[in-house]
Formats: C-alpha cells, sequence, structure tokens
C-alpha cells in the first residue's frame, strides 16, 4: 500500500465512479433503443452496484465477508437474469425481424392486439 | 317489547324488499305495486300506531329546554342495543326522541304516497324499483333513529347505493351522468363528515377517557372552541352537501331534473332533509359552542341560499328545475330557523322540514303529472292547464299556495316561525337576517305565481285538447297530501307542542 | 439463521419445494390432471403447516402477511386461463408454486441479501409465467418487466451498499442497533439510502417512480397471472418494508414514504378517470389502494399498522374477486382482452351482484369490508395527529375522484343492451366458486370486522 498513486485513491472516489456508472446505465436503459444495448445498460447499473459494494468492503475490514458475499452472489444472479434477458431478446427478434424497441412497438400495435 | 316493535319497524321494509325480489313475484307490475302499496300504507298505520302508543310514557317527564336544545335520545323510549362491534365502542343502537319520531312518521308516509305515486313512472324492471324504494325506506330510518355515530355514517354513504340506482336506471337518458354527480357530492362531503366523526370520537376519548361513539354517552362541552370550530367545518361540510347549503348546491337540479317522478318526490322529500337533520344532531346538540360562533356565518348562507334559490327558479325555463332550486331556497329558510339558536327558530325549521317534505313531494308529482300528460316540461309551451284538468289545478292551488307560504297553510307557520326566530335571536345580525327574510317571502310567492300564471292560466293550445284529467291513484296521493297540509295549516300546535313538551 | 433445529418453521416452504420436485415428476409422465390437484393439496397443506407452526409474537405481522400471500395464491390458482394454458398446466404450476416459494421467502427475509436473492429468483418465474402463451405482446412486456427488475433491484443494492457502508451490516436488526446506538446519528446521511431503497422495492409494488409497468402488464398478460401480480408479491414486499422501516423509521423517513405513496395515489387517479377499460381501471385501482397502504405504513404507529394489516386482508380479497369476475367476462367472450362489460348485471345478474359487490367494496361502500377499512384507515391515520390533516385531506380527495373511477364500472355495468347482443356469462365453476367466497368474505368482514380487526391490533403491538 505503498505506492503513492493508490494511495490518494480514497473509497470516495470509488463511490464517485460507482455513482457516475450508475447513472451511464440508467441514462442507457432509457435512451437506447437497442434491445441487446440496453441489457448491456443494465450489466453497467449491475456494475456500478458491485463496485460500490467492493469499495465499501475495504474500508469495513471487519465485516468485509458480507460486501463481498453479495457481490459474488449478484455478479451470478445478473448474469442469470441477463441471459433469460437474451433470450427474450433474441425470441423478439426472430418474431419482429427487429431489436429496435420502437419499431417492435409500432409493429405490435400495427398487427393488433394479442 | 318497545324496543323490539322499534327494531321490527325498521327493518320491516327491508324484508317486503327481498319478498320482491324472490321467485314468489314475477316481473308483473300489478302484483308487485298490490303487495308494495299495502304494505306500505300497514307500515305507515303501524308508524303512526307506534308512536301514539309508545310516546305516552316519556310525554311527562321531559323538560321542554333540554329537549328543544340538546336534542337527546335518553329522554325517549328505551334503546335497541346490540353489542355487535363492542370493543372498539361502536354499538347498533337505535332509539327515537321527538324529532326522530316525527321523521320517522314522515318517512313512512311520503314511502307511502311514492310508491302510490310512482305507477306510470316506472315502466321496466318492477321489481328492482319497489324494492330498492323498501331498501332505502330502511336506511332512513335507520339514519333518523340511530344513537351511534358509526352506524349514522354507514347508513348515510348506504344511502347512494338504492339512490344511485333509482335515479339512474329509471330516469332519463342523461341521468347516469347526474347520478353519479350526486353520488360524488354525496360521498365527498360524506368523507369530511367522517374525519368529523372520527374528530368527535378521538376528542371525547381524550377528554372523557371513554371509547364511545354513542350520542348520548359523548359530550363535547370541555373540547376547545378551536378544535369544536374545525370538527364543526367538517361537518357542516358533510351535511352542506345534503341539505343543500349555498356553495355545495350544484349537483340538485341535475339530478331532479333527470330523475324519474317518484325519485324526485323522495329525494326532495326525505333525502334533503338528512343535512339538517344532521345538523340538528351533530352541530346543535353536540358541538354548541362551536355552532353559537358559526351561527350567523350559517345564517348569512341561508339568506344566500333564500335569495339564490329563488332568483334561479324564477329563471328558468324547465318547471321541474323551477321546482327543484325552490326547494334550495325553502331549505335555506330551515337553515335560517336552525341557526337562530332559539326555542321558536327550532321550533320553525322542524315544522318547515315537515311541511317542505310535504309540498315539494306534492310539486314534484304535479310538476310530473303535466310533462306526463303534456309531454314537455318548458313553462313558454304550456299554459291553460285548469281548463282541462280542473281537479289537478284544484290540488295544485293548494300545494302551490302552501310553498309559497299563505296562512292557513302549512307554509306559513314553518316561515314565520323560522324568520320569528331570527327576530328573537339575541345575535344583532339575525335582526338583519330577519328584515331580508321578510322580503323573502314575497320572493317565493313570486316564483311560484309564476308557475301558477304560466302554466295552469292563459288559453289551452289545440294540441293539447285530448289530456286527462288526474287518476284515482293522483287523486289519492294529491288529496292526502292536501289534506295534511291543510290540516298542518290549520291546527299548527299539534306539532309545535308536540316538540316542545 | 437457519438451523435444523426450527425446520418445523420451514416447513411450509419445505412443502412447497418438495411440490414442485414432484411436479417436475409429473410432468416427465405428462400427469395434467393430478398436477393441478397437486398443486392445490402442496398450497393448502403448506397453509396448514404455517397456521399450526409457532412464532414468536414479533414475526406474527409477516406470519400473516404470508397466510394472506398463500390464501390469495390458492384462490387465484382456481381462476380459469385461456387454452393455451390448459396445454402447459404443469409448466404453469411449477412456475406458480416457484414464485409462490421465493416470494414467502421475500416476506421472511432479514437481510438485503436475502431480499435480494429472493426478488431475483421470483422474478425468474415471473417473466416465464407472463411470456408462457409465447403471443408477441406478452414477450415484450416479460422483456420489459425484466429490465426494471433489474433496474430496480440495483436501486435497492445501491441502496443497501450506502446503509452498509454506514453502518456495516445487511442485517435490518444490527442497523437498527447501530443507529440507536450511534451517538450523532441524523437522518439526513440516510436520505439516499432510505431514497434508494423505496424506489427499488417501490416497482413492485408500482409506487411512483418506476411503477409504471402495472397497467400495461395488467392489460396485456393473462389475467389470472395479473390477479396473481397484483395481490402476492405486494404483500410480500410490504412485509419486507415493515422491517425495513422498523429499522430506519423516523419522521423524514414516514415523510419520504408518504410523498411517495401520494404521488403514486394522484398519478393513479389521473391515469383511472379517462380509462374505459376494466384492467386499466383494476391498476389504476392497485396505484390508489397501494397509496392509502403505504401512508398508512410509513406512519409506523401501533394502530396505523394494525389498520394496514385489515386494510390488506380486505383489499386482497376485494380485488381478487374483481379479477374473478373480470376473467369470467372474459372465459365467455372468447378471452378478449379488453371484453365488453357493458349488461354485465343484465347478462347474469348473480355474477353482476357478485361483482359489483367487489366493486363497491374497493370503493369503500358501508355493508362491505372496504367501508370498514376505510373507517379503520382514516382513523388510524388521524390517530397519530393533527399534524396529517392535510395528507388526509389529499387523501379524501383521492378517494372522491376514485368513485368517478367505480362508478363508471357500476355505470357500464347497468347499461341496458340491444337483446341480441345479451349472451348469457357462463364460466367454470371453479372461477364462480372463487367469486362467491370473495364477495362472501367481503359481506362478512363488512358485517363481522371485529374479530379480524382484533387480530390486526393484538399482531401490531409486537411489530
Amino acid at each position: 500500500m505503498g505506492n503513492s498513486i493508490f494511495h490518494c485513491v480514497t473509497t470516495y472516489n470509488y463511490q464517485i465512479v460507482s455513482l457516475i456508472l450508475f447513472f451511464v446505465g440508467l441514462l442507457g436503459v432509457t435512451l437506447s433503443r437497442n434491445l441487446i444495448k440496453i441489457l448491456i445498460s443494465l450489466e453497467f447499473i449491475m456494475n456500478a452496484v458491485n463496485l460500490l459494494f467492493i469499495s465499501f468492503a475495504s474500508y469495513k475490514s471487519e465485516q468485509a465477508y458480507l460486501g463481498y458475499t453479495l457481490v459474488i452472489f449478484s455478479t451470478g444472479m445478473s448474469a442469470l437474469v441477463l441471459s433469460v434477458g437474451i433470450y427474450f431478446a433474441y425470441i423478439l427478434h426472430k418474431k419482429f425481424g427487429t431489436i429496435d424497441v420502437i419499431k417492435i412497438y409500432d409493429k405490435y400495435k400495427e398487427t393488433g392486439k394479442c | 317489547m318497545a324496543e323490539i316493535s322499534l327494531l321490527i319497524f325498521i327493518f320491516l321494509p327491508v324484508i317486503a324488499g327481498i319478498t320482491i325480489l324472490t321467485p314468489l313475484f314475477s316481473d308483473n307490475q300489478i302484483y308487485i305495486r298490490r303487495f308494495s302499496v299495502y304494505f306500505a300504507i300497514l307500515h305507515l298505520l303501524f308508524s303512526l300506531m307506534f308512536f301514539i302508543f309508545g310516546s305516552n310514557i316519556d310525554m311527562q317527564n321531559t323538560d321542554c329546554i333540554s329537549c328543544v336544545f340538546a336534542p337527546d335520545f335518553k329522554a325517549a323510549l328505551p334503546f335497541v342495543n346490540n353489542n355487535v362491534l363492542n370493543q372498539i365502542g361502536i354499538h347498533i343502537s337505535f332509539g327515537i326522541d321527538r324529532l326522530s319520531g316525527l321523521m320517522m312518521i314522515l318517512t313512512a308516509l311520503i314511502t307511502t304516497l311514492t310508491v302510490i305515486a310512482s305507477k306510470l313512472y316506472v315502466k321496466k324492471h318492477f321489481k328492482y324499483f319497489y324494492s330498492l324504494v323498501f331498501f332505502l325506506e330502511t336506511i332512513l330510518l335507520g339514519i333518523f333513529t340511530t344513537t351511534d355515530m358509526f352506524v349514522f355514517f354507514a347508513l348515510w354513504e348506504l344511502e347512494l347505493i338504492p339512490m344511485y340506482l333509482l335515479i339512474s336506471i329509471w330516469g332519463n337518458h342523461n341521468s347516469k351522468k347526474s347520478a353519479l354527480k350526486f353520488v360524488l357530492y354525496t360521498f365527498g362531503g360524506s368523507l369530511f363528515l367522517l374525519l368529523g366523526i372520527l374528530l368527535i370520537y378521538f376528542t371525547n376519548f381524550a377528554v372523557s377517557g371513554v371509547l364511545t361513539a354513542d350520542i348520548t354517552h359523548i359530550s363535547m362541552n370541555r373540547v376547545n372552541l378551536l378544535l369544536q370550530l374545525v370538527i364543526s367545518v367538517f361537518l357542516i361540510v358533510g351535511f352542506g352537501v345534503k341539505v343543500p347549503i349555498f356553495p355545495l348546491h350544484k349537483w340538485l337540479a341535475d339530478t331532479h331534473t333527470n330523475a324519474a317522478t317518484p325519485v324526485s318526490m323522495l329525494l326532495a322529500a326525505l333525502l334533503l332533509k338528512l343535512g339538517i337533520y344532521g345538523i340538528i344532531r351533530f352541530n346543535f346538540g353536540l358541538l354548541t359552542l362551536g355552532f353559537t360562533v358559526l351561527a350567523p356565518i350559517l345564517g348569512l348562507l341561508a339568506i344566500v341560499n333564500v335569495i339564490y334559490g329563488a332568483a334561479l327558479a324564477y329563471y328558468q325555463k324547465d318547471i321541474k328545475r323551477l321546482v327543484a332550486y325552490s326547494s334550495i331556497s325553502q331549505m335555506g329558510l330551515v337553515l335560517l330557523g336552525v341557526s337562530s339558536l332559539t326555542n321558536i327558530g327550532y321550533s320553525g325549521a322542524v315544522y318547515h322540514i315537515i311541511s317542505h317534505a310535504l309540498t315539494a313531494a306534492g310539486l314534484f308529482f304535479i310538476v310530473g303529472i303535466i310533462k306526463l300528460r303534456f309531454r314537455t316540461g318548458n313553462i313558454n309551451r304550456l299554459s291553460g292547464v285548469a281548463s282541462i284538468a280542473p281537479r289537478l289545478y284544484g290540488f295544485s292551488m293548494v300545494i302551490i299556495l302552501a310553498a309559497a307560504g299563505i296562512p292557513f297553510l302549512s307554509g306559513f307557520i314553518g316561515e314565520f316561525l323560522s324568520i320569528y326566530g331570527a327576530v328573537v335571536s339575541s345575535l344583532v345580525s339575525f335582526k338583519l337576517y330577519a328584515v331580508i327574510g321578510v322580503f323573502i317571502l314575497i320572493l317565493s310567492a313570486l316564483y311560484l305565481m309564476k308557475l301558477v300564471h304560466e302554466v295552469f292560466f292563459g288559453l289551452l293550445p289545440e294540441r293539447f285538447k285530448n289530456v286527462q284529467d288526474i287518476a284515482v291513484h293522483e287523486f289519492i296521493v294529491l288529496g292526502a297530501l292536501s289534506f295534511i297540509i291543510i290540516l298542518l295549516g290549520c291546527f299548527p300546535f299539534v306539532i309545535i307542542d308536540f316538540l316542545n313538551v | 439463521m437457519f438451523s435444523f433445529n426450527n425446520i418445523i418453521h420451514y416447513l411450509s416452504e419445505i412443502l412447497i419445494a418438495l411440490t414442485i420436485f414432484l411436479q417436475i415428476i409429473c410432468s416427465l409422465f405428462n400427469l395434467k390432471k393430478i398436477s393441478n390437484y397437486l398443486t392445490a393439496a402442496g398450497l393448502g397443506l403448506s397453509l396448514y403447516f404455517l397456521i399450526a407452526a409457532q412464532v414468536w409474537p414479533s414475526e406474527l405481522y409477516s406470519f400473516l402477511f404470508k397466510i394472506m400471500i398463500l390464501i390469495s395464491s390458492l384462490l387465484i390458482l382456481f381462476l380459469n386461463t385461456r387454452r393455451v394454458f390448459i396445454k402447459y398446466t404443469i409448466h404453469f404450476n411449477i412456475l406458480y408454486l416457484f414464485s409462490i416459494l421465493f416470494l414467502l421467502m421475500i416476506a421472511d427475509s432479514t437481510n438485503y441479501l436475502s431480499l435480494y436473492l429472493n426478488i431475483e429468483l421470483f422474478s425468474l418465474a415471473v417473466y416465464f409465467l407472463f411470456s408462457m402463451d409465447k403471443r408477441d405482446v406478452t414477450i415484450a412486456e416479460s422483456y420489459k418487466y425484466l429490465v426494471l427488475t433489474v433496474t430496480a433491484s440495483a436501486f435497492m443494492l445501491a441502496g443497501a451498499a450506502f446503509l452498509y457502508g454506514l453502518t456495516g451490516s445487511f442485517y435490518f436488526q444490527r442497523i437498527s442497533d447501530y443507529i440507536k446506538t450511534s451517538s450523532n446519528y441524523s437522518f439526513s446521511t440516510y436520505v439516499i439510502p432510505f431514497f434508494f431503497i423505496i424506489t427499488g422495492l417501490g416497482f413492485k409494488l408500482g409506487v411512483f417512480p418506476l411503477g409504471n409497468w402495472l397497467i400495461d402488464i395488467y392489460k396485456n398478460v393473462d389475467t389470472k397471472i395479473a390477479a396473481f401480480i397484483s395481490v402476492a408479491p405486494k404483500l410480500a414486499i410490504f412485509s419486507a418494508l415493515v422491517k425495513i422501516l422498523g429499522s430506519i423509521i423516523t419522521f423524514e423517513s414516514s415523510f419520504i414514504i408518504i410523498l411517495f405513496a401520494l404521488f403514486t395515489g394522484i398519478y393513479g387517479v389521473i391515469y383511472g378517470i379517462r380509462s374505459n377499460n376494466l384492467k386499466e381501471i383494476m391498476a389504476a385501482s392497485s396505484y390508489i389502494n397501494i397509496s392509502y397502504l403505504l401512508i398508512a405504513l410509513g406512519l409506523y404507529t401501533k394502530l396505523s399498522l394494525a389498520t394496514m394489516l385489515f386494510y390488506w386482508a380486505v383489499y386482497v380479497l376485494m380485488n381478487i374477486g374483481a379479477f374473478a369476475g373480470i376473467i369470467s367476462l372474459e372465459h365467455s367472450n372468447q378471452y378478449s382482452q379488453n371484453a365488453d362489460f357493458r349488461g354485465y348485471f343484465y347478462k347474469n345478474p348473480l355474477f353482476g351482484l357478485c361483482f359489483g359487490i367487489c366493486i363497491i367494496g374497493l370503493l369503500g361502500f358501508p355493508l362491505t369490508s372496504g367501508f370498514i377499512a376505510k373507517i379503520y384507515l382514516i382513523s388510524g391515520i388521524l390517530n397519530s395527529g393533527v399534524i396529517i390533516l392535510p395528507v388526509i385531506l389529499i387523501m379524501i380527495a383521492l378517494m372522491i375522484v376514485s368513485v368517478c373511477i367505480y362508478l363508471n364500472v357500476i355505470k357500464k355495468m347497468f347499461e341496458e343492451i340491444p337483446y341480441k347482443e345479451m349472451n348469457v356469462i357462463k364460466t367454470k365453476s371453479t372461477n364462480a366458486f372463487v367469486l362467491y367466497i370473495c364477495t362472501f368474505m367481503t359481506l362478512f368482514l363488512g358485517i363481522l370486522p371485529a374479530w379480524l380487526i382484533k387480530m390486526c391490533e393484538y399482531i401490531s403491538i409486537y411489530i
């Protein structure tokens, strides 16, 4: 820990980075029109949260195991959920021939509900 | 025995209503009407018998001031107590004092007349109509007799369901919209009423330590003025929708115009009385201190009501709307009498409640007859009704003159006593209101005379030559109303003495 | 903490897991009929063991929530669905039981980790429940729900991370202890984590900022699943919220929750007033009722919690009853999602009456349990002081407008329709059974509510 560069990087900086990541992901989810890009943005959000946990865990040396446990679980869980998301995106692509959200919306408005 | 008979009296109409709904009756008007009319008349007789025999006991042992100033149930018949919700302080209990006794008879009478009158105005779903009328009667009797605030509130809201259905199903094509308006206004008001009732409940608990919702056990005398005022305002908003007090009256004219004639009769004669009954029971009886402070404002609102109602009534083209606005004006007088805080004013208000119930029912029925026979309600297109329907004309004159406040008819006594109450009131502002009120007597004569002049007098147009005069059932209704109006006008002390013994 | 000594407390969950296992065996041999009975039996047995198990008084409320989850899912199981689902009965049952299992775990969770995991696992089952009929719309809905769920979970986890950074724990109890013992406590440091957590958990309740999904899900997904989504997850989340709020409840946190609640209610009212579709009206009703419940929860006094519990019990039954009415209407209309409910009453007076009672109950009219719940709720809220009066006035405004929404339904129900359009509503007997039970309970609790009120007050003492 004697390194001069890493010495000035505190948990505070990690939090800032993770919050930036979080909101970048949130913007991606809300603004992106591509089904896959939305999923990537979700991954951004989850990683931001993970980073937050890791930074706090390094700060709380006694209860660090809690943060690391959660990170492992959440990584696994987000992988699981994302795979399901990709499956849905794939089916949507197969059905509509596009992965553009607005085009899909227009199409199923055209074809009539149900 | 007395308590069981009260319970039977209140719940008998429900049984009748359920009987009509059962497969015993097919959807055949004749049998259902026959059953309903006989039942209603028997119920009316029951109410009279109950009244004559039941109230002898307490006539002697109540002093007049407590009865007039603090309408209490204790002085009346023993309660019917049924501890269903005992642990949260809610009892389903009923009891009567003089005021609610009068209202009970009025309810039974008006329901009977309505059932007789609805022969030609109800053309579909006879089963549902008559059973709903009977359900409504029970609910109204419950409101007038219950001693528990929460039961009062429950019935107050419950009354909306039959009323909504009665207005919307049997009205004209616009009736669903106005029924919605009616429910919306009343429901909104009733939530304020709930707030007021809950505040009474909690403050009473805080002051006395007893968790009770029984009006007879609650005393708000020790509660400070500010809280009393807040509660009073909430309650007045709640009751004011039904009265209706000036800014909350919007629903009334539309609802009356679009509802069927018998429903209008019920609405004007009974439903409007609920509000004033609530004000007497809660604001006048429980929150006396707050009411004393609010009385000048209420008196002002009452005067506004009277003038506003009369002015609008005068400019209406539709005769049913005219009558509807007239009842806003008349209820203003009742409110003036109550808020004058005098013995005489109170008697006058109660007297005018009864008088207005009779005249409003009569007026709406007359308007209904005219609208049915002549197929128009436009005041400009109608004329000369008197020449083709002399019997209708005769009865109409009695009822219209009574509404206008001509001596020897019931309306005069009520108006006179209400204004006299304002004159003798200790509050200075009421003297002013009384002066205005005297002129109002002329106003109410004005629009009613317009009605008589435009509709009944004049030349009969050619297209109305084949119109029939009133039939037997209409004769019975109008005759009974006129008879009672003349009786009350000639012997007013029957009721005034009864109220003030 | 888990230990095998008190396995009896987890018996209901274990039974459901066992039923899932048996279902999988059933699916091997394609035993459709047995599968349905097995599901009902499994849920019933787990309900029995839940009631039979002894619980700590402080756990009684989550116990009540779990009972409500199981009862509502049992009732919803009897509702019938479109034909496609009958083909996949066993798959449906497996996913259904899977989601219920994790709902029960959400209701029981004691820390943010298990809360997060259970929410995600529950949602995993729900994605496939939504899109089981493989229509274009439902797959799109599933995708949308997935994206929103992950976002909401991330919000919750971010809040949990901040709390972890502040207090060093995930456990609600330990966070509460830390806050109580720390000397320089100020809520301002907890505002952001609290805000994040409420946003995240509010998603499942349909609370304003992320609650938009509710309407689309109600409209597009099969009605049986919509009925399930409308009740069960919200119950579980509320159970978790009671714990979470218990750990960091202050005046400010109450204020935040009430703010969320009022926004939700206003959004629901604005949405519902111009909608003409039964599903949209149900969604609006969900928003409005959740807002009342959140206000009662946010105040966190003994009486307001008791009223919240009572309101939930009542709302669950009325809501399922209304959904049963809608499903029976759709069933006789070839499952058109926008079923025409004009003249419902004349098409089948008994169903119309029952459905009407449920709607009137949601409205809060007397003789139904909704009336008692309304009075009780307002009294519970009012009891926490005159300072709350403005909130109550807004609530009253919401109630007045919501009357407009519900009466629209009643108005349409009594609308006269031409004779040739008059097809009598017929449905499966199980569906009618659910409708009758819900109506009966609505009326029963409207007339004799005292026992349940007493129970709720007893439970709320120990929260």
